[in-house]
């Protein structure tokens, strides 16, 4: 048996507390976080643990600038008229909103949530989940932040020339003053050859952060294939990789598509060229073709490692094995598959063939069949188990509770008459914002407050984290839920006005979306006040097994201590840990012997 | 980095977290297959636009690609297929150690890219003498309907036809275009066309649709519908044609597999040359990128693999290489010299001499060491074989490019 | 079956829009059935949640639960109803969408035609009579199949109460077509408005892009059509008139300021009778804008474009989206932006298709 990982004290018993407060949050202690010194010992780190932690702060940074953006265009549209900008004239505000929609959707879409959990929360703990020191291949995935801060930087550029210019009213500004932008995300021909923001840089904007972003896929698929440990077959990877494995192959298979449909884009802007364009002998339905041959798969690059996430800690906070671990690692790679069929139910209303709307109507039901079986498994973990109700498992359920709402409401949208009524309107709005952010965003909170003491090496406030997530919880139904009836009754989305007769949905849904925002910044809180004064962090606090479980939190730089070769475990066999309290976490049983050793 | 690891016996090729070098490079020969696959999907894309665009402009791309040139096409293909085998045997060579014969082999490769960069030059600078080039500098460049300079349009479709004629290759077309088979003339031939745009090929472009929209789209009756506006067909665009002057129709009224020649088409169909022209560049031009970043990651190796000598005289040999390239490209322009400045004429010239200079010093001081420290070992040589599996990829899309763009009629 | 489906379609009630015909059977039943299907499935499932959080509540950390973990038969058994009941949600949404897709009830030539033309922003309905409307009016006893033509970027058009929606795709003749639910109107109130929006984002005024879509009793409908298709059927004197094809049908205001402000094209203040420098000539490097130059310019932008405008392209204009009317009051009203006198009304029973007696006839080769 390996050696018992405990926390290494400081070599000098007494005094602790004085060196602690002279250097800093980790007092003598030689972890990743310590080892190694100054800016530049990250910047040019190529330690998967620190580029993790530097995809945190940026990613987190993203999501503070799209959820200004939404809270601004939900004010906008607290009541009929215009509410931002009263001073100025009708279109101004229209503007106005038209580029905030935009921006909270590029920003949140691209920098936020396809890096949020591989590029943080897989980033971090895959390699150590592996038993491996990093990643395959490490100088790429530093080149993968580089890739995500310099896409991120034309967002920015993009965004202050947008918002600047439009609340000061500056037309005629220089080209590197931009415009902002004003297409959506989705980059729709021919409105955006043909609109004068800045379309060329966002294009290019989204063309490098997909680079980030095939430069991650490309090093886990990699790194699970070639550096598991001696005893990990296929069957014994955790659940949380096996969703990052099916996101990789997603990552490089569809994004590749996104580069060259950007490419073609900026082709047709700069160059004249037309193969999206009417006018020129191109087709505007071809573009949407290939934007959704991405973005389709890109929802279930958002959703399936938030499912990973939730799969370990439904079974870790049930403490007991995962329920159908085979099924649920073959959902997540038919979900994978299937991704890439169904794109063609976004165009249902666009004219393409009926043929072809009954093809891709009838395939995105298959989606239908692995969601479910993921959902009735964790149920089925739950069943029987000892539950502990701490805040990942609170937002693990709030994932459940919500994936199943947005799940089922995907239900009208896939079927072909019902989807011709509530297509661009409202319930679409809801129905992606209860699957990408509800489930997505709650998996990465989940995940956040699960990997935390690890990361961090700090406990966080364990009953302020509960009551922040049950705050985010009522927030985000309140802002969300209300929006399905809207959208039932007929209000279509991207109005930056509306019918009078929509005024109380729209008015409840910005006040909960005030809620909301409270409630994530005082998840912020809680993480900063726990970073800067929590209490220390056991190996294991939570009695989990998987490999990152079996070392020191945080981890010293080459993840496990010198002499423990880690190999690999039944990812979900609790038995070999007891609770010790005064250590408050879980030390490993001397002398267990898993099944199969 | 990884001071933790001091004390273990790794070659020095092997990063820290591998345990032996065949796992090293077993990981990385996989993340290039994962690498080369979101390339080959990239591409795919286009391959995509250009099926779309083909099928909505059939008869644009019957025209207008007889204005390329099949033989230097076939030439480049060959030069292509050459560069892949010597990159191939020097994988080889890598694999047996086989220090000199990699390095010959390397360079081998990169003058094959250099070869099938100068041929693409020659050939884009053809397009550009007859404003065939890519959006505005293409003669039929229009987006509302009516072109910018009919008469400039109506000198380039005099053009393709001549090159169409003469150019070989079109098997298809039997006897009535066998003569001058395999006339490599495109750098040539802008000469004689120069300064004759002409007035009298106005007429026939500038008819503008009546009541066309922005989009050009085929006028509705003032009654609002058309029985055939109701079929759900993408209309042709280009001005005032029917839905029915395609080469749909064309092929019906020769009843078989025998395509028209371009005379036998509509001549207000030629209006959309442009068309077939962005497609061209935008699948040529990514595919030349390509090829160029292959040439700096071959260079690379290069400089990895080779001793004292190699290394002296690698960069500053890019450094005439490209001063050669800019001297070249303005002895093709020099017949209508304008674009091309002098002072990027001296520049080259000054890149040239200033290369030539260094690699000299370099070669003087460096003494010679002919087993002296090559990256490359029998035991590790993941480098290579990577950009060898990048190299041939070039390769592939060039091979399928090919036949697309230039054969199929 | 059929108080099922009653039901079903009770039970979507309170979420949709009146039901004003069209589709609606269709897709509240459907609706209703998925969210049957949803509130069982959100009820049953949170229930489980609540309910095993405080039944199997851990009281002792090292506790461990071994219940099983793998059920082929359990996975199979919950699997096969999803299966059935996406299976079913798709054929009946199959189905509803083949009505839509397909002809229109009682074969083509049944349903009234109309061509919908969207721009940026807003709606010109044209009939086959030559009227032209910027509200949508279906008769109540008949479908009606619409083509639909973008003068611009994409719209979408939407009668929420007739569960319909088109894209409107520039490049392409999408077709769509519906039928009102009669019963809608009487002889006695002949109109019955429905809103009708753009939802397909298209810009700065994509919220302002709604209409309605008016049902009108048969007895109404061939007063209507009179009345859509008179020329100038508010009375306006031609330079009003003229404004309004400039603020409204013809759209000009997008791209032409009347108080000389610069935009995309020239502005028109001040621009009759002045002298025009031309970018693209056809031998001569001036002209004045005259009632010739203006109307060739409206039906041929692009011929002889002024200075400065080079790069610029302006949509050119036939007499399906501009009558000759709508062109001669153009003039008129860019004669008031000149401070030249205009005409100070139209001749009685003047009625737009051909040119004003007595004035010459701007230059139109069509």
């Amino acid at each position: 048996m390996s050696v018992i990982p405990t926390n290494p004290s400081p070599p000098s018993a007494p005094g602790t507390d004085v060196v602690k407060a002279k250097k800093g949050l980790y007092g003598d202690e030689d972890n990743y976080i310590t080892h190694g010194k100054g800016i530049l010992s990250w910047l040019l780190t190529i330690d998967h643990k620190r580029i993790g932690l530097m995809y945190m702060v940026c990613v987190l940074a993203a999501f503070f600038i799209g959820g200004i953006f939404a809270i601004a265009l939900r004010t906008e549209l607290i009541w009929p008229g215009q509410t931002l900008m009263p001073w100025a004239e009708a279109n101004t505000n229209w503007k106005l909103y038209n580029q905030l929609f935009s921006v909270h959707g590029a920003v949140m879409v691209f920098m936020f949530i396809i890096p949020a959990i591989p590029a943080i929360l897989g980033n971090f703990a895959l390699p150590i989940m592996l038993g491996a020191k990093d990643v395959a291949f490490p100088r790429l995935n530093l080149l993968s932040w580089y890739c995500y801060v310099g896409g991120s930087l034309f967002f920015l550029w993009i965004l202050t020339g947008g918002v600047v210019g439009t609340l000061f009213g500056l037309e005629n500004m220089p080209w590197y003053f931009p415009k902002g932008i004003d297409t959506g995300w989705t980059f729709y021909t021919p409105y955006s050859t043909d609109t004068n923001t800045g379309v060329i840089l966002a294009t290019m904007g989204v063309f490098v952060l997909g680079f980030a972003s095939i430069l991650t896929g490309v090093n886990f698929i990699a790194t699970i294939h070639m550096l598991r440990p001696r005893n990990m077959g296929w069957d014994r990877l955790p659940l949380m990789l096996w969703s990052l494995y099916a996101t990789s192959v997603i990552q490089i298979l569809a994004t590749p598509v996104l580069a060259i449909t950007m490419l073609l884009l900026l082709a047709e802007r700069v160059l004249g060229i037309g193969v999206f364009d009417p006018a020129k002998g191109g087709d505007p339905v071809l573009y949407q073709h290939f934007f959704w041959f991405y973005s389709h798969p890109a929802v279930y690059i958002m959703i399936l490692p938030a499912m990973g996430v939730i799969s370990e800690v439904i079974s870790v906070f049930s403490r007991k094995h995962i329920f159908g671990y085979s099924f649920i690692a073959a959902s997540s790679l038919a979900i994978a598959l299937f991704g890439f069929i169904v794109w063609g139910h976004h165009m249902f209303t666009s004219g393409q063939s009926p043929l072809l709307n009954s093809v891709f109507s009838l395939l995105t039901m298959s989606v239908a069949v692995p969601s479910a079986v993921k959902v009735f498994n964790w149920l089925a973990t739950m069943y029987n188990g000892k539950i502990r109700l701490d805040t990942p498992m609170i937002y693990a359920l709030g994932f459940i509770w919500l994936f199943t709402i947005g799940g089922l409401t995907g239900l009208p949208l896939a079927a072909l008459s019902t989807d011709i009524h509530y297509h661009d309107t409202y319930f679409v709005v809801a129905h992606f914002h209860y699957v990408m952010v509800g489930s997505t965003l709650f998996g990465f909170l989940a995940g956040m407050y699960y990997w935390w003491p690890k990361m961090t090496g700090k406990m966080y406030n364990e009953k302020a984290g509960q009551i922040w997530a049950w705050m985010v919880f009522a927030g985000f139904n309140l802002t969300f839920f209300i929006q399905f009836i809207a959208g039932s009754l007929g209000a279509p989305r991207r109005y930056a006005d509306y019918d009078p007769r929509f005024w109380k949905y729209h008015f409840i849904s910005t006040l909960g979306s005030y809620v909301l925002m409270i409630g994530l910044f005082g998840v912020l809180y809680n993480w900063v006040s726990s970073w800067r004064s929590g209490k220390k962090a056991p190996a294991n606090p939570w009695g989990a097994n998987t490999l990152e479980w079996h070392t020191p939190s945080p981890p010293p730089h080459a993840n496990f201590e010198d002499g423990h070769e880690p190999e690999g475990v039944p990812p979900y066999d609790y038995d070999g840990w007891d609770y010790v309290s005064e250590e408050e976490g879980y030390v490993r049983k001397e002398g267990y012997v898993y099944q199969g050793h | 980095m990884s001071t933790a690891h001091s004390d273990h016996d790794h070659p020095a090729h092997l990063a820290h977290h591998f345990e032996t070098s065949a796992q090293q490079m077993e990981s990385g020969k996989l993340g290039m297959w994962v690498f080369l696959a979101t390339e080959i999907l990239m591409f795919g894309g286009l391959f995509c636009a250009y099926a779309v665009y083909r099928a909505n402009n059939p008869d644009v791309f019957l025209f207008a690609h007889r204005a390329l040139d099949t033989t230097w096409g076939a030439i480049n293909t060959a030069v292509l297929l050459a560069s892949s085998f010597t990159m191939a045997w020097g994988v080889r060579a890598a694999q047996l150690g086989q220090k000199k014969l990699l390095i010959g082999l390397l360079i081998a490769t990169l003058f094959g890219g250099a070869g099938f960069m100068l041929i693409k030059t020659v050939e884009y600078k053809a397009k550009w003498d007859h404003a065939l080039f890519v959006g505005p500098s293409n003669a039929y460049y229009h987006d509302n309907g009516t072109l910018a300079d009919p008469g400039e349009a109506a000198h380039s479709s005099e053009y393709i036809e001549k090159h169409g004629d003469t150019d070989g290759g079109h098997g298809g077309h039997g006897d009535d275009h066998g003569a001058g088979h395999g006339d490599a003339h495109a750098a040539g031939h802008g000469d004689s066309h120069a300064g004759d745009h002409g007035g009298d090929h106005g007429a026939q472009a500038d008819a503008p649709a009546p009541a066309a929209s922005k989009i050009a789209a085929p006028a509705a009756p003032p009654t609002g519908l058309h029985a055939d506006l109701l079929t759900h067909k993408r209309p042709v665009l280009g001005a005032g044609e029917s839905l029915s002057t395609g080469i749909g129709a064309i092929q019906a009224s020769h009843k078989g597999s025998h395509y028209p020649a371009f005379t036998e088409l509509d001549p207000l169909n030629t209006n959309r040359t442009h068309i077939f022209f962005q497609i061209y560049f935008a699948m040529t031009g990514l595919h030349g990128l390509h090829v160029l970043i292959g040439l700096g990651l071959i260079s690379w190796i290069c400089y990895r693999a080779g001793g004292p000598m190699t290394r002296a005289l690698l960069v500053p040999g890019l450094f005439v290489s490209v001063g050669i390239y800019f001297v070249f490209v303005w002895w093709l322009v020099s017949a209508n010299s304008g674009w091309f400045p002098t002072t990027a004429l001296v520049a080259a010239v000054l890149c040239l001499i200033a290369g030539a200079l260094w690699g000299a010093k370099n070669v003087a001081l460096t003494k010679p060491n002919p087993d002296a420290d090559s990256e490359f070992s029998p035991g590790y040589y993941t480098p290579v074989d990577c950009v060898g599996l990048y190299w041939h990829l070039v390769d592939l899309i060039w091979i399928f490019l090919f036949p697309l763009l230039y054969l199929i009629h | 079956m059929l108080t099922l489906a009653d039901f079903f379609t009770w039970l979507s009630g309170p979420w949709m829009p009146d039901n004003a015909g069209g589709f609606a059977d269709n897709v509240d039943f459907l609706n209703g059935f998925i969210l049957f299907v949803s509130y069982f499935f959100t009820g049953l499932i949170g229930f489980l949640m609540i309910w095993f959080c405080i039944k199997y509540k851990m009281t002792d950390r090292s506790e461990v639960s071994h219940g099983a973990h793998h059920s082929t038969a359990i996975e199979v058994a919950w699997t096969l109803p999803i299966v059935v009941i996406v299976t079913f949600v798709f054929a009946v949404g199959f189905t509803g969408f083949l009505d839509m897709s397909g002809e229109p009830e009682g074969g083509k030539s049944n349903a009234y035609p109309i061509r919908a033309e969207a721009y940026r922003w807003g709606w010109n309905f044209y009939y086959p009579n030559g009227g032209s409307s910027d509200k949508l009016y279906i008769p109540a006893d008949r479908p009606v199949e619409i083509t639909l033509e973008s003068k611009d970027v994409i719209h979408s058009l939407f009668v929420p109460a007739l569960r319909a929606k088109k894209d409107v795709v520039p490049g392409r003749y999408n077709r769509m077509w519906f039928q009102a639910d009669a019963s809608l109107v009487t002889a006695e109130e002949p109109e019955k408005a429905l809103v009708l929006n753009c939802t397909e984002y298209c810009g700065q005024g994509h919220s302002q892009m709604n209409t309605e879509c008016v049902v009108v009793h048969a007895s109404a409908w061939d007063a209507k059509l009179e009345e859509i298709n008179k020329f100038n059927k508010d009375g306006l004197t031609p330079a009003e008139y003229g404004e309004q094809v400039w603020k409204v049908r013809g759209g000009c205001a997008q791209c032409h300021s009347n108080e000389g402000s610069p935009n995309t094209g020239p502005t028109w203040k001040g621009l009759y009778g002045s002298e025009r420098k031309l970018a693209v000539t056809d031998g001569a490097s001036t002209v004045i804008a005259d009632d010739a130059y203006i109307a060739e310019s409206i039906r041929y932008p692009n011929r002889k474009k002024a200075v400065g405008y080079e790069a610029q392209k302006m949509s050119a204009y036939g007499t399906s989206q501009l009558s000759t009317g709508d062109v001669r009051a153009v003039i008129e009203y860019m004669k008031t932006l000149s401070g030249q006198e205009a005409l100070e009304a139209f001749p009685t029973d003047y009625d737009g298709k051909t040119d004003l007696p007595g004035i010459a006839a701007p230059v139109d080769a069509e």
